[in-house]
């Protein structure tokens, strides 16, 4: 149980390290894109009165 | 070779170490002093919220991650310095890589996939693994102990861990969430 421990310590450290250096390396992080921020609901129209031709 | 002024130009680093990376990693690596000397006590001993900075490092979607790593294994060797190194300086070197996997890795690649509240959930779940899978192993390497006593200390300290751990990612998603539409998030 001991060697079963160390063996999940070790690969708990280093595993994801050593594993997300090789990824990034090669194809960057993957970063999501931003969503798009909530509007107000205000648009140029109504900020205009809302008249439109 | 004689450069004149009209020579002269700006020639901008295009490593890792830029200046500005290493300023904030200078002041981040600083708050994990300050953080160092907050303690959460716990059966086993008190745990600090030396992560602090470098969860928040993680946590900034453009930074890069190995800011975070870096920041993580010095606040874990900061950390210990401050209580004198329990368990050696090697034990305490593998555990700062082990908080670098754990802040700069996981909680930050939940962060990217899914966000804010995810990284906080695998932090908690990454923090029970750790505690029960591998910590054991620590009490193991540093103290000699046979496997039910060292299960039953990394039980022990789990609680405080918890907490810690979650105080620690939570300050750092709230620091990182009200800079996320600033100039610092570049």
């Amino acid at each position: 149980m001991e060697t079963v421990s160390i063996i999940i310590f070790a690969a708990m450290t280093f595993g994801p390290v050593i594993a997300y250096g090789i990824y990034t390396a090669r194809r960057g992080e993957p970063r999501r894109a931003d969503k798009p921020r909530k509007k107000s609901g205000v648009t140029p129209a109504d900020t205009t009165g809302g008249a439109s031709a | 070779m004689t450069t004149t002024s009209n020579d002269a130009q700006i020639v901008k680093s295009k490593g890792f170490f830029t200046p500005i990376r290493i300023s904030r990693m200078a002041i981040l690596i600083a708050l994990s002093v300050v953080g160092a000397f907050i303690k959460v006590p716990t059966p086993t001993g008190d745990a600090g919220l030396d992560s602090v900075p470098a969860y928040f490092a993680a946590m900034m979607k453009k930074w890069d991650w190995k800011e975070a790593a870096v920041i993580a294994v010095l606040a874990r060797l900061l950390a210990a310095a401050v209580v004198g190194f329990p368990l050696g300086i090697v034990i305490q070197l593998i555990l700062g890589i082990s908080n670098a996997s754990w802040v700069a890795v996981v909680a930050r690649l939940a962060r990217l996939r899914f966000g804010f509240i995810a990284a906080i959930v695998a932090t908690e779940i990454w923090a029970v693994g750790v505690s029960l899978g591998g910590g054991p192993a620590l009490y193991i390497l540093g103290f000699g102990m046979d496997y039910p006593a060292a299960f039953a200390l990394s039980l022990a300290g789990l609680p405080g861990l918890l907490v810690a751990a979650g105080l620690a990612v939570v300050i750092a998603v709230a620091a990182a969430k009200a800079l996320d539409n600033t100039a610092l998030n570049k």
